[in-house]
């Protein structure tokens, strides 16, 4: 557990990938790809994240061809300061490419887990 | 292999889609969020777990686990008050106080059926929180309670062996009379309100809720035992509470070891004073063995209190008031988990005794209920004594660790339900801090 930060070491895994190009927007399975977490977590933490308006949230616009429009991310103004003070204080270590292996959780791995 | 999963994920999907609109509207965008993204992950297991994810998410936003519970809690009462009633009305009850006795259980069964209701309202009672330990110390405690009910419903057969009233004699006149000095006691504090509406109100609802508990105990003193423990495990169970999560599981684990120790050293037939039986009685070893559980919980619950100095804010006044409540709940938490026990796991071997004993018609036969009853009634009060005692000896020693300081306060924007840091509550965003 991310002791002190305030933030679960999940939460910290979604605020550093979304921290990392802040005006950027997000997409769901782009975060999970970069977090390794699962849709059952990263879906929970990114509401919360709304939810206090640390995060904000819009559906693109248009209508791309071939899927359907993505619902997008990236952190507010209030967000990011809150991400960038609770990344000092408990800095994640650096998440995968790629989707984790089955039943290899964050904690598991050591991401940020004793360490914060 | 790829097929039979591309047709799981499908099914799935679907259900998500139908499932998506259980989710409150102004979330409902999140589960369509998590269906658009399935499209995007790889065919195959990825995209089932996707898609398996997406519907943990309707769950919990839905809160779909809470409906389950209360749902549940609604069919156990039910099923409880239905096995109840067709226990009771099917057989004959024996005795002159049969159709007392009867008024007695559907009042009962009435105050049992407000028990969902109750413990999904917003107050003392409820909600509950949100801890592991309180969910389970309410599902389980409730589910003893309504174990417990339908035994004292089974030995409403042997006379004096139910919960009748305490008052001498019988009939209709005893009831009458019962009835109208609770009628006096209540018309009177409505005669002081008005009369003097400058008396202190809630001086005034103790001076009467006493006095009119004590009354009644006499009345219905098994209905009266019930309600007192279904509502003291609401109570501390509640997201109000002060008794931690910790104090609940240190209570619940060593109270229920205790009870099954004294399960396993119960003997029905040795407690018993009909002749031809065995004359020596186990009775006050065994409320021996009680005590010392409620001792050992609140000892135990004491200790991790000690320790503890979360949430006081650096105050050593909350730091004393938390001790407190902690060993003042312990012993008569432990206490009654252990005496549950009892009627829980023994309840056949005492109806078949008290079938069997051949003195049961005259009532010289020790009754089961009345064990129990004792254990129920006194143990959580020996309970309360010890933890007393326990409270006066923690309040003011000095912590083990230095007292924390006050946590930073939530953020402005957050509504009164949120979480804040220190909540376990959260979401996975914040986690509980020490």
């Amino acid at each position: 557990m991310a002791r002190g930060s305030g933030f679960s070491a999940q939460a910290l895994l979604v605020l550093a990938a979304l921290s990392g190009a802040p005006s950027d927007w997000r997409h769901g399975y782009d975060l999970a790809r970069e977090t390794g977490l699962k849709s059952g977590t990263l879906y929970p933490i990114l509401i919360r994240l709304a939810d206090r308006g640390l995060m904000e949230a819009r559906w693109e616009e248009g209508r791309p061809a071939g899927r359907p429009p993505r619902h997008l991310y990236r952190l507010s103004s209030d967000g990011l300061a809150r991400a960038q003070a609770a990344l000092a204080a408990a800095p994640v270590a650096a998440p995968p490419a790629a989707a984790p292996r089955r039943g290899a959780s964050p904690r598991r791995r050591g991401l940020a887990g004793e360490a914060l | 292999m790829t097929r039979a999963s591309d047709g799981v994920t499908r099914a799935l999907d679907g259900l998500l889609s139908r499932c998506a609109g259980l989710v409150p509207p102004e979330r409902r965008g999140w589960a369509v969020a998590v269906r658009t993204e399935a499209g995007e992950v790889p065919a195959g297991a990825a995209r089932l777990r996707w898609v398996a994810g997406g519907l943990w998410l309707v769950a919990r936003e839905a809160q779909m686990v809470r409906r389950i519970g209360y749902g549940l809690a609604v069919v156990a009462v039910a099923v409880t008050a239905w096995l109840v009633a067709r226990d009771v009305w099917s057989a004959a009850l024996a005795g002159r106080d049969a159709g007392w006795d009867k008024a007695r259980l559907v009042l009962l069964l009435v105050l049992l059926a407000g028990l969902p209701w109750v413990g999904r309202r917003r107050g003392v009672f409820g909600p509950v929180g949100a801890s592991i330990a309180a969910r389970a110390v309410r599902a389980g405690g409730c589910a003893a309670v309504l174990i417990l009910v339908l035994d004292l419903a089974r030995f409403e057969h042997f006379p004096g062996a139910g919960g009748g009233s305490l008052w001498p004699g019988s009939g209709w006149a005893r009831e009458a009379a019962i009835l109208a000095l609770i009628a006096t006691c209540t018309a009177a504090v409505l005669i002081v309100r008005a009369r003097w509406p400058q008396v202190n109100p809630v001086l005034l609802a103790w001076c009467a809720v006493v006095p009119g508990l004590a009354l009644f105990i006499t009345v219905a003193p098994v209905q009266v035992l019930i309600t007192v423990y279904v509502a003291g495990i609401f109570a501390v169970t509640t997201r109000r509470s002060p008794v931690t999560p910790a104090t609940l599981a240190i209570c619940a684990s060593i109270g229920t070891a205790g009870g099954l120790l004294v399960v396993a050293l119960w003997n029905p037939t040795r407690s018993a004073r009909a002749a031809g039986l065995p004359p020596r009685t186990d009775v006050p070893f065994l409320f021996l063995v009680l005590v010392v559980a409620a001792a050992a919980g609140t000892a135990a619950a004491g200790a991790v209190a000690v320790r503890r100095t979360r949430g006081t804010a650096g105050d050593p006044l909350a730091l004393s008031k938390t001790r407190i409540w902690q060993c003042l709940a312990a012993g008569p938490l432990t206490a009654a988990a252990a005496a549950l026990m009892l009627p829980l796991l023994r309840a056949n071997a005492a109806v078949h005794f008290a079938a069997a004993c051949p003195a049961a018609r005259h009532g010289q036969c020790t009754s089961a209920s009345a064990i129990w009853l004792l254990f129920l009634v006194a143990g959580p009060v020996v309970g309360f004594a010890i933890g007393s005692f326990a409270a006066a000896a923690t309040a003011h020693q000095p912590p083990d660790r230095p007292l924390t300081p006050p946590h930073e306060p939530p953020p402005v924007d957050a509504k009164p339900g949120d979480a804040k840091p220190g909540d376990a509550k959260s979401g996975g965003v914040y986690v509980r801090n020490t």
